[in-house]
Parts: structure tokens; sequence; C-alpha cells
């Protein structure tokens, strides 16, 4: 949709369009029923902070206490908006870099429909009081077979794209999307068999689901963030990645850290002494592919002397998730040695960890993604830079305190309750004022994606700008359109027509 | 590979591939678990259980008491803020006393003890009544904290 696309290969730029229309529907589908769960969870996380700080609202309901709430928030935000902005990505990443058309659109639309309908009853089923009480796993048993087999569905014509693609150099983006697709049903099958079918200890059943929800952040969302990142980067400044090497010694890193991630949750627990050691370290060295990855793509970036890296949305987003991913490493290195483990195990620590994995680092790069994919698909440019940059700044100040004050409220709450001279009932009240800052920071990033689902949907509806000239964040003040001439898609059409 | 590289036995094969790399992790995991768990349960163990379970009993009979005569409006439920403190200073103040039923004990100690019975019983003429200082040595009873 810039102008590069009208100065490249013909034949190229037709195929690039036969694959995004082969894809427009289920891409958009992922898209905008993820940005619908995103807005739900983010609903649900606001009330379940709100609850617990106030235990009056939404009055005495069952299906308003905190912890269903909570456990609805969390698995809303994980299978409903970041699996299925992952499937979009992914279904789009791999077709247009394996240069292939999908042969199983209605396939793949038809199993997100079962993934939407499964997470519904599963929303449903924990409010009412069906939930597992497993953490990430909270769903009634009944759903998680039928996301695998959506996922199965969705997920497969992927890597069959990857085994059939046309020869020559495999991209550092495909790498990390082959990971991912292989990744989470590993992840996902044997920790739910564990958990849920073999007569396990309950012991290891814990430990269990701990390493699921590592390893669906390290071995799942992370690749498909760094692998938008390693896509957008590039694709964007027209430069190429600063260094393969690094990209390589980044992804083989990763993969070599981050299975052993998880097992410190369980610190303290009567499980052998060293699943907990093996666990935090990993957790401490994921710092070491996250500053390979962050240092590669930065560089990228910012090497850039065009105004693309300032104006481009989508290098904008993909630059905070990339600063997201810097601070996970760099918390995760602090708040895993056994000093800080023992004191912020048991409070609002990990939440903010989950909320600065999931929110900071993999949503912003899922931002990125979609700002440059949907113009795309629809062939429409988005309609308003101010909501694009309302969202970035409100997404960005909104997970920034929600974090901030998860860590610190964490922080001081784990010290309160490990100081056995005090009654219980300070360790609460330190993190009282931690907690009403996250639920106002919750407002804000509701806000924020309101106006992006908001935007999103007049895309779907392809009411978008008709327009070949990007949207971009340029501030400067123009006697015309900032967007170039409107209207010339329909002269491009009727002149190829 | 070449442009032929994509053909439908190649996507046909593909997708078994794929399937099966999909599944493997989560087979060998279904494979290897029942080798490697060794689910036996030991005399001790369901001694255990048992002693446990049946405090549980106990434990939800009672409840289930006081949650009726609460509804019923018998006894009126205390704020817990309120009585929290003082129910644990109480319980605090209560020296341990012994456990009588055999059902609630350790089932080793049971065990040990009886042997031991035996034999004192076959030597010695007459045995000694050993004194129950929990029960002489116990302070009253907590008040039942629902009657405030």
């Amino acid at each position: 949709m810039s102008a590069t696309v009208q100065n490249s290969d013909p034949k190229d730029a037709k195929l690039r369009a036969d694959i995004d229309r082969s894809l427009r529907h289920p891409v958009m589908f992922f898209f905008t029923s993820g940005a619908l769960w995103l807005l739900v969870a983010v609903l649900l996380g606001f009330a379940s902070s709100f609850k617990s700080h106030s235990p009056d609202f939404l009055g005495d309901a069952a299906w308003a206490t905190t912890g269903r709430l909570s456990l609805a928030h969390q698995n809303i935000l994980i299978y409903g908006w970041a699996c299925q902005a992952a499937f979009g990505a992914i279904i789009w990443l791999m077709a247009r870099l394996c240069r292939k058309e999908s042969k199983n659109s209605i396939l793949i639309l038809v199993a997100g429909h079962v993934w939407n309908l499964a997470i519904t009853f599963g929303l449903f089923g924990i409010l009412l009081g069906g939930s597992t009480g497993v953490t990430w796993m909270a769903f009634p048993t009944a759903v998680w077979p039928v996301l695998l087999i959506s996922y199965i569905l969705i997920a497969i014509w992927s890597a069959i794209q990857f085994q059939v693609r046309e020869g020559g150099h495999i991209f550092v983006s495909q790498w990390y999307l082959l990971a991912a697709i292989i990744a989470f049903p590993w992840v996902f099958f044997s920790s739910h068999v564990f958990v849920f079918v073999l007569d396990g200890h309950p012991l290891m059943k814990a430990a269990v689901s701990e390493w699921y929800r590592a390893g669906l952040v390290f071995l799942f969302l992370a690749p498909v963030a760094i692998s938008a990142a390693y896509y957008l980067a590039p694709k964007v400044t027209g430069r190429p990645v600063h260094s393969y090497h690094l990209a390589m010694f980044g992804f083989w890193s990763l993969m070599a850290i981050a299975p052993w991630a998880g097992f410190q949750k369980l610190a303290g627990a009567p499980i052998p002494r060293f699943l907990p050691y093996i666990g935090a370290a990993a957790t401490i060295l994921f710092l070491i592919p996250a500053l390979a990855v962050a240092v590669n793509i930065l560089r990228t970036i910012l090497q850039d002397e065009t105004s693309a890296s300032r104006n481009s949305p989508s290098l904008r987003f993909t630059m905070g998730g990339m600063a997201g991913m810097l601070i996970l490493g760099v918390l995760g290195l602090f708040l895993n040695t056994s000093g800080t483990l023992a004191m912020t195990q048991f409070s609002l620590t990990g939440y903010g960890m989950d909320i600065l994995a999931i929110y900071g680092f993999f949503s912003m790069c899922a931002f990125g993604l979609i700002y440059f994919v949907v113009p795309r698909v629809t062939r429409r440019e988005w309609l308003s830079k101010r909501f694009i940059t309302s969202h970035f700044f409100l997404s960005l100040y909104g997970v920034a305190a929600v974090v901030l004050f998860s860590i610190m409220g964490g922080l001081f709450q784990g010290q309160a309750q490990n100081d056995s001279n005090a009654p219980w009932a300070d360790a609460a009240s330190f993190g009282r004022a931690y907690a009403v800052g996250t639920t106002l920071a919750w407002l804000f990033i509701a806000f924020a994606n309101t106006i992006f689902l908001s935007h999103l949907l007049l895309m779907w509806a392809r009411l978008g700008r008709r327009s070949t000239h990007p949207t971009l964040l340029d501030s400067g003040h123009h006697a015309s359109s900032p967007h170039g001439p409107e209207g010339d898609i329909d002269e491009l059409q009727a002149a190829k027509a | 590979m070449s442009a032929t590289n994509d053909t439908p036995l190649k996507r046909f094969t593909a997708f078994w591939v794929v399937l099966g790399a999909f599944l493997l992790f989560g087979i060998i995991a279904l494979i290897l678990a029942p080798l490697t768990n060794t689910p036996e349960v030991t005399a001790a163990d369901e001694a255990g259980a048992t002693r446990r379970l049946a405090i549980r009993e106990l434990v939800e009979e009672e409840q289930a008491k006081n949650l009726a005569m609460v509804e019923n409006g018998d006894k009126i439920q205390a704020p817990p803020a309120e009585i929290f403190g003082k129910v644990g200073a109480q319980l605090a103040s209560i020296k341990p006393q012994a456990v009588k039923e055999d059902r609630f004990r350790d089932p080793a100690l049971v065990a040990e003890e009886a042997p031991a019975e035996q034999e004192d019983a076959s030597d010695a003429p007459a045995a000694t009544e050993t004194a129950a200082p929990a029960e002489s040595e116990a302070a009253p009873e907590p008040a039942d904290s629902s009657d405030q």
C-alpha cells in the first residue's frame, strides 16, 4: 500500500495481492475477534482489580467474586486475544514468507469460529463456577481438546506451506514461526494430559501447570512476537536485518533456555529442589536472547535515516514491544533471585510480570503487525492517525502503570508478609494502594482498546481510506491530507482494468 | 527446490508429518508417564488417608450444623474481623491435648504402642495407670464464637 509497492516487480506485487486476498477473511476474523476478546479481558481485569480493594463492587453475586473474575480475565487474555492475534500473525506471515496462497481459508475460518465458541463456553464455565482452578488452564476440562483440534486445523496449513515453499533463503521470521507452530501443541497437549488426564501427584501437576505458563509465553507468544518484529523492521525501513549471526544466536539461545522456565513459581514447595532453581535460572537467562533480539531489531530500525521509523505506526508499536521484552528480561533477572523470589512468591508481582509479558511485549508487537497487515488485506488505509496515536500512548502508559504498581506493590506486600512480627492484615493493606493504581491503569487500557477495536471494525467493514498512501504518524501540518491524495486506489484499479 | 515442490502428494505427506510432529511430545508423555509413575499406596498412606478423611467428615458435619443454625436464625454469625484476634489468643493459650481415639492418631504410634502394651500385660503383675496430663492441665474449651 506504500509507494514502494508500485515500484516493485508487477508479478511479485500480484502474488502478494493474491496471498492477501486468499487470507483476508481468516486474518481479519482472528484480529477482530481477538481485539474484541482483548476488550472483554481488560474489562474483566478492571473488575477483578476493583474487587480486590473494594469487595462491594458488583455486589455479592457468585460470578462476580475476585477469584472467578481474575481467572476469567487471565484466560480470556491468553486464549481469546493473545492466541488469536498469534494465529492471524502466523497464517499471514508464513504465507507471505513462503510466497504461497492459502488454499484452506474456509477451514481455517471454521476452526477459528470453533475456537471462539469454545472460549465463550469456557468463559461462562469459569464465571458460573465450573473452572478447574488451575491458573491458565481454568476452562472446564471439556474445552481443551476442542481448542487443541481447532489449533491443529488453523496452524497445520502454515507448516505445510513451509514444507512446500519455493526454494531459497529461510527468513529469520520463518524460524521463529515454525518453532511457535510446533511448540504450542507440544506444550498445550502434554501439560493438559499431565494435569487433567494422568493420575499423577498433585504437586507435580502444580509444577506442570507452572511450566505450561512459562512455555506458553517463552515458546509460543515470544517467538510469534519476535517473528513479527523481524518481518516489520527490514520491511518498513527497507534495510536488511543488522546481524544474521546475532539473529541465529538469539533464536537458538531462546530455544535452549525457554523450555526450562516456570518451576520457580513453586519455590519452597515439596518438589525436587533442583526444579525451582532450574526454572529461576532459565527465567534469568531469558535476558540473553532478549538482548540479542532487541539489539538486532532496534539497530535495524534506528539506523534508518528516513522518517519511516518515526512515522510508521507498525514500527512504533514494534519498538514498544522490544522495550517491553527487554524490561521483561531485566526484571526477570532481579525478581528470580532466591531472596526476591521468596519475598514475592505470593504477591502481586507475578501478575505484573505476566501482564508485562502478554501486553507489554507480545501485544505491542501484535499491534504493530496488525497495523501493517490490515491495510494490505482490506486494501484500505487506516482512517485516523489520532486513533493510532491514542491507542499507542494509552496502552503504553496503562501497561507501564499496571506493571509498575503490581511489581512495587508486590515487593512491599511480600516484605510485609515475611515479617512474622507484624499482623498479616498489614501485608494486605500495603498492597491496597497499588491495587487501586492498577485498577485505574486498566481503565486507560480499556479506553485504548475501545479505540483500537472501533478502528479495526471500521477497517473490517472496508470503510477505511481508499488510498495507496499509508496512514503515518507524521505530526507536521499539511495544506492537504498528509496521507497523499485520496481515491487513487480507484484510479489504480481502473488503470489495471 | 523448484516450483514443482508444491504437489498434492507433497502436501498430503506434509500434513501427516506435521500432525505427527504436533502430537509427538504429548504421545511420548502419554507413553512414558505410566512407566515412571509408581502409584503404590502403602498401608501407612491408607491409614493416614482414613484418619484425615475421618477428621474432615467430622469438621464438615460440625460446619454444616453451624451453617444450618445460622440460616435458621438460631445463631448470629459474628463479623470475623472483630473476633479473629480474640479467638486466636484463646487458641494460643490452650496447651495441646492428647488425642484419645485411635482413628485420629498417627497409625505408626498406635502400632508401636500395641505390642508394648501386650508385653507389659504378660510380664507385669499389675500395670500402673498412666496419668492423663493433658486432661488435668487442659484449659477450658474456648467459648463458641457464634454465641457472641
